[in-house]
C-alpha cells in the first residue's frame, strides 16, 4: 500500500525552491555562527582584562556585545524559526522525519538556546554593573550554551549526509554521533571563531571613541582566534573522508557548480587564512575597516560556498539512503512505478491558463510532485533548459533511466503513461507552448518505456557508483 | 475520548499532549504580555499627557518588550516542535495551503522585533508623536498579523474537507465563522496575563514598587477586569458557533473539567483584581488570588482549544504516528538536560538580581 503523504505543493515562479532555502540557511549559519564566535571572543576579552592584559577589553565588550546580542538574538531567533517554517514549505516530509526521529535532541538544543537567551540577556541589560567575575561566569554560560546549540543541530544535520548506524537500526544516538559529526563540528567551530574575530575587527574600527593605538591593541588581541583557521585544512580532509564516495565525487568533479562552489570557498578560505597568520598574527600588521570588512565578506561567501557544497553532496537524497531530494522514499518509488505518482494526490493542478490537452496536465501534475522541488520548468535550474538539446526519444530514455542519467538524480517513479506526459510537457514548452498539441499514445512508446525502466530499476543511481568503485 | 483529558488517550498521544500543553502556557504567557503590551503602547499614545499611571508603565513596556519578545519566541520554540509530532499533517497542510501569506509572519515579526528596538531608543524617545505613533502602530499591527495568522492558520489546519478546494482556488485568506469570536477570545484575554505578570515585575524589580501609585494599580486592575469580561463574552459567542460535535466534547468529560478550571481562574482573577482596586496596592493574596486564577485560566483554555481540536482530527492515524515518535531516543537524556539549564538559567537570575541590588544603579 501506498503510504506517501501528499502535501499542497507550491510554486515560487521563477525561483528555484533550493535558492530560497538556501539562501536564509547560508544567512542564518552566518549569524548564528557569529553569535557563537562572539561568546568565545568575550569571554577571552573578558578574562584578559580582569588579569589586566587588555585594558579596553571591558569597555569594547559593552559596545560589542550589544551589536552581537541584537543580531544575535533578532535575526538568529527569527531566521532560525524561519528556516523550520521554511523547510515545511519546501520539503514537510524530511523535517517531519527529521522532527519524528531527533525530536527529545532538539529538546535539548532548545534548553541550551533558552539558557543562550537569558544569559545574554542579562549581561546585556546588567552587565556594565556586575563584578569582572560575574561577568565572566554569564560569558562563559553564554558561549557554553551557543556552543552546545551548534552541538546538538550540528549532529541532526550530519546526520542527513552520513546516517551511520541509523540506516540499520534507527537509534539515536547512532544517527547522532554519525562519521561526519565531529570533523563538522570542528570544521564550525573555527569558523564561527574566525567569524567572530573578522567581526570585531570590523566593529572596532567603526568605535570611533577609541584612539588608533587602543584599536591596534584590540585588533592583536581579537584577530587572535583567526590561528585556529590552520586546522581548516585537517578538519576539511578529515571530513571529505567521512563523507559517502560518491558525494566526494561530485565535489572532485562529478558537479561542476559544486566543485565550483568548493574551489570558491577553499580558496577564500585559503586567502583569508594566509593573510591572518602571515600578516595579522606574524607581522601584526593594523587592519583597517576596509579590510577587515573585505575579509568579512570574504568569509560570508566562503562559509555560502560551503554551505551550498553540503547541502548539494546528498544528492540525490536529503536523508541518504532513505528519503530522494523529492521526499519520495526508495519504496515510494517501487510503489509508485505499479500505481502511479498522481493517482492518490488529492490537490488538483493549479494551472493559470489550460492546457491544449489533459496529457499534459498529467505531465505538469508529475513535474509538480516529482521534479519541482529542485527545479522549475522554465525558470532557474530549468528542466526545459537542461533537456533542450535531447530528442523525444533521449528524454523518454533519460528520465526512464534519470539516475544513471545523472546519478544524482533519484529514479523516476511513475508508470511508462506519467513518463511519456511529463516527456510531451517539456517538449511542448520547448516548441512554444502551441495552442493546439496532439497527445502521444503510442503503445509501442508505452512498451519501451516500461522496458527502459525495469532495466534502470528503482535503485538509486550511486549504488552503482559504488558497486563500480574498487573499494567494493 | 471519555476521560478527562489527558487521560482516556494512549501513553504516547497523552505524554506529547501534555508537554505541548505546559510548554504552550509558557509561550503564551510572554506572548500574551507582548501582543497586550503593544496594544497598551497604541491605545496610551495618542494621549499628549498622560497620567502618571499611563506614563509608568508605558516607561516599563519600552524598556523590557523587546526582551520579552525574545522571550515569546524562546518559548515559542518548543510547542512549535510538540505540534509537529501531534499533529503533522494537519499543521504543515495549513502553512504549505497559506504559503507566501503565511510566511510572512517571519519578516513582520522581524520588523516588530527591530521597531521596538527602535522604540527604547534616546532617538525616537526625543521626537515628537509624528515620529512615536507610527511605531507604536507598526508594532502593533505587526503582532496583530501575526495573531490573525497563527488563529488563520490554526482553523484551516482543522477543516480537511476545505484543503483540497483552498489549494485549487489558490487562495490566500481562509475565512471562518470561527475565526472573530476565537481570536478576540485570546487577543482580549492577553490583557489579563499581561497585567499579572505586569504585576510580578513590579514586585520583582528593585526599586520599582515604591514609584507605582495607587492610581496605577487601579488602571492595572480595570484593564485586567476588562479583558476578562470581554474574554469571557468572546469565549462564550466562540463556543456557541463551534459544531455541536466538538461542543459536545468540550462541556463531556474530557474538556468539562478544563472548562472550569478556565471558568474558576477567571473567578479568582476577579475577586484578586477587585481586591487590588479597593486596596490601590496588591496584596500577598491578591497576588496569589491572581496568579493561580491566570494559570488556571490559560491553562484551562488550552486544553479546551486542544479538545477542539482533537475532536477534528483522525485520532487512530495520529496516535500510531505518536506511537512511532515516542520509540525514537533521547527523552532521560532531555529531562537531565532540562533540569540542569533550568536551574543554570534561575542561578544566573539570582546571582545577577543580588548583584545589581547591591551595586549602584547606572
Amino acid at each position: 500500500m501506498n503510504t506517501f503523504p501528499y502535501y499542497p505543493v507550491n510554486d515560487l515562479g521563477p525561483l528555484m525552491k533550493g535558492m530560497v532555502i538556501g539562501g536564509l540557511g547560508i544567512f542564518h549559519v552566518f549569524i548564528a555562527q557569529l553569535a557563537i564566535g562572539g561568546g568565545m571572543l568575550m569571554c577571552y576579552l573578558q578574562w584578559l582584562h580582569s588579569k589586566g592584559r587588555c585594558p579596553n577589553g571591558r569597555r569594547f565588550i559593552d559596545d560589542y556585545f550589544r551589536v552581537l546580542v541584537l543580531v544575535s538574538f533578532v535575526t538568529g531567533a527569527v531566521t532560525g524559526v524561519g528556516m523550520w517554517f521554511t523547510t515545511i514549505q519546501i520539503s514537510p516530509r524530511t523535517i517531519g522525519v527529521m522532527i519524528r526521529e531527533f525530536h527529545w535532541l532538539w529538546a535539548i538544543e532548545w534548553t541550551f538556546f533558552s539558557l543562550e537567551v537569558v544569559s545574554g540577556y542579562l549581561f546585556y541589560r546588567y552587565g556594565r554593573q556586575l563584578s569582572d567575575r560575574l561577568r565572566l561566569r554569564l560569558l562563559l554560560l553564554y558561549s557554553t550554551a551557543a556552543w552546545f546549540s551548534l552541538f546538538w543541530i550540528n549532529g541532526i544535520l550530519s546526520w542527513q549526509l552520513t546516517p551511520g548506524g541509523w540506516l540499520e537500526n534507527h537509534g539515536v544516538w547512532a544517527g547522532f554521533f554519525n562519521p561526519s559529526f565531529w570533523p563538522s563540528l570542528f570544521f564550525r567551530t573555527v569558523c564561527a571563531l574566525a567569524e567572530a574575530a573578522l567581526s570585531a575587527c570590523v566593529l572596532i574600527n567603526a568605535v570611533r571613541e577609541f584612539s588608533r593605538d587602543e584599536q591596534s591593541d584590540l585588533i592583536s588581541v581579537c584577530a587572535r582566534p583567526l590561528g585556529a583557521m590552520v586546522l581548516m585544512p585537517f578538519l576539511g580532509l578529515w571530513y571529505f573522508a567521512s563523507i559517502p564516495a560518491d558525494s566526494r565525487g561530485w565535489i572532485t568533479g562529478g558537479s561542476a557548480a559544486m566543485t565550483l562552489f568548493l574551489t570558491l570557498s577553499v580558496s577564500m578560505s585559503t586567502f583569508i587564512g594566509a593573510y591572518a597568520v602571515f600578516a595579522m598574527l606574524r607581522q601584526k600588521l593594523y587592519v583597517n575597516g576596509a579590510t577587515a570588512t573585505l575579509l568579512l565578506g570574504l568569509a560570508f561567501l566562503a562559509s555560502a560556498g560551503g554551505e551550498f557544497v553540503r547541502e548539494g553532496v546528498r544528492k540525490p537524497f536529503t536523508i541518504r539512503e532513505y528519503l530522494y531530494s523529492n521526499s519520495l522514499t526508495p519504496d515510494d518509488v517501487a510503489e509508485m512505478r505499479r500505481t502511479g505518482c498522481t493517482t492518490n494526490d488529492p490537490y488538483p493542478l493549479r494551472l493559470s491558463k489550460p492546457m491544449p490537452n489533459k496529457q499534459l496536465e498529467l505531465g505538469a501534475h508529475v513535474f509538480r510532485i516529482q521534479c519541482s522541488i529542485c527545479h522549475t520548468l522554465d525558470g532557474a535550474n530549468a528542466v526545459v533548459d537542461l533537456t533542450s538539446t535531447w530528442s523525444p526519444d533521449q528524454k523518454r530514455l533519460n528520465i526512464a533511466q534519470l539516475q544513471r542519467t545523472k546519478p544524482f538524480m533519484p529514479p523516476f517513479a511513475g508508470t511508462p503513461e506519467e513518463l511519456e506526459a511529463l516527456v510531451q510537457l517539456v517538449t511542448w514548452v520547448h516548441a512554444g507552448r502551441p495552442a493546439e498539441w496532439p497527445e502521444s499514445r503510442d503503445t509501442e512508446v508505452l512498451t519501451q518505456i516500461q522496458q527502459w525502466l525495469d532495466a534502470a530499476g528503482t535503485e538509486p543511481g550511486t549504488r552503482s557508483i559504488r558497486a563500480q568503485s574498487p573499494a567494493h | 475520548m471519555s476521560a478527562p483529558f489527558p487521560f482516556g488517550f494512549p501513553l504516547a498521544t497523552a505524554g506529547y499532549l501534555s508537554l505541548y500543553v505546559i510548554t504552550l502556557l509558557i509561550h503564551v504567557a510572554f506572548m500574551n504580555y507582548v501582543l497586550a503590551g503593544s496594544s497598551y503602547m497604541l491605545l496610551t499614545s495618542f494621549n499628549r499627557r498622560p497620567s502618571e499611571a499611563t506614563a509608568l508603565w508605558r516607561k516599563l513596556l519600552i524598556d523590557w518588550l523587546p526582551f520579552a519578545t525574545g522571550l515569546a519566541i524562546t518559548a515559542g520554540v518548543a510547542p512549535l516542535l510538540f505540534i509537529q509530532i501531534l499533529y503533522q499533517t494537519p499543521f504543515y497542510s495549513a502553512n504549505l495551503l497559506l504559503s507566501h501569506r503565511w510566511m510572512l509572519i517571519l519578516p513582520v515579526l522581524l520588523m516588530c522585533f527591530y521597531l521596538l528596538y527602535l522604540q527604547k531608543s534616546k532617538w525616537l524617545a526625543a521626537r515628537n508623536g509624528l515620529w512615536r505613533i507610527p511605531v507604536v502602530l507598526l508594532i502593533f499591527l505587526g503582532f496583530g498579523f501575526i495573531a490573525f495568522s497563527w488563529t488563520e492558520n490554526h482553523l484551516l489546519s482543522l477543516d480537511q474537507p476545505a484543503w483540497a478546494s483552498f489549494y485549487g482556488q489558490g487562495r490566500l485568506f481562509y475565512q471562518s465563522a470561527l475565526l472573530p469570536s476565537r481570536l478576540a477570545m485570546w487577543f482580549i484575554g492577553a490583557f489579563t496575563t499581561f497585567a499579572c505578570l505586569l504585576m510580578w515585575q513590579v514586585k520583582w524589580t528593585p526599586g520599582l514598587a515604591d514609584k507605582v501609585t495607587p492610581a496605577a494599580w487601579r488602571q492595572l486592575g480595570s484593564l485586567a477586569l476588562a479583558g476578562l469580561t470581554l474574554a469571557g463574552i468572546a469565549a462564550v459567542i466562540h463556543l456557541a458557533t463551534i459544531p455541536a460535535t466538538t461542543r459536545a466534547h468540550v462541556l463531556g468529560w474530557v474538556g468539562g473539567p478544563w472548562l472550569a478550571i478556565a471558568v474558576a481562574g477567571a473567578m479568582l482573577q476577579t475577586t484578586g483584581w477587585l481586591h487590588v482596586i479597593r486596596h490601590a496596592t496588591p496584596s500577598a493574596l491578591a497576588r496569589t488570588l491572581i496568579t493561580t486564577g491566570c494559570i488556571a485560566t490559560i491553562a484551562g483554555m488550552a486544553v479546551v482549544r486542544e479538545v477542539m481540536r482533537l475532536s477534528s482530527v483522525d485520532l487512530p492515524i495520529l496516535e500510531a504516528q505518536h506511537r512511532e515518535a515516542m520509540n525514537s531516543g533521547g527523552f532521560i537524556i532531555f529531562l537531565l538536560f532540562f533540569a540542569a539549564n533550568a536551574a543554570t538559567i534561575t542561578w544566573c537570575s539570582v546571582q545577577v538580581r543580588r548583584a545589581i541590588m547591591i551595586a549602584p544603579q547606572t
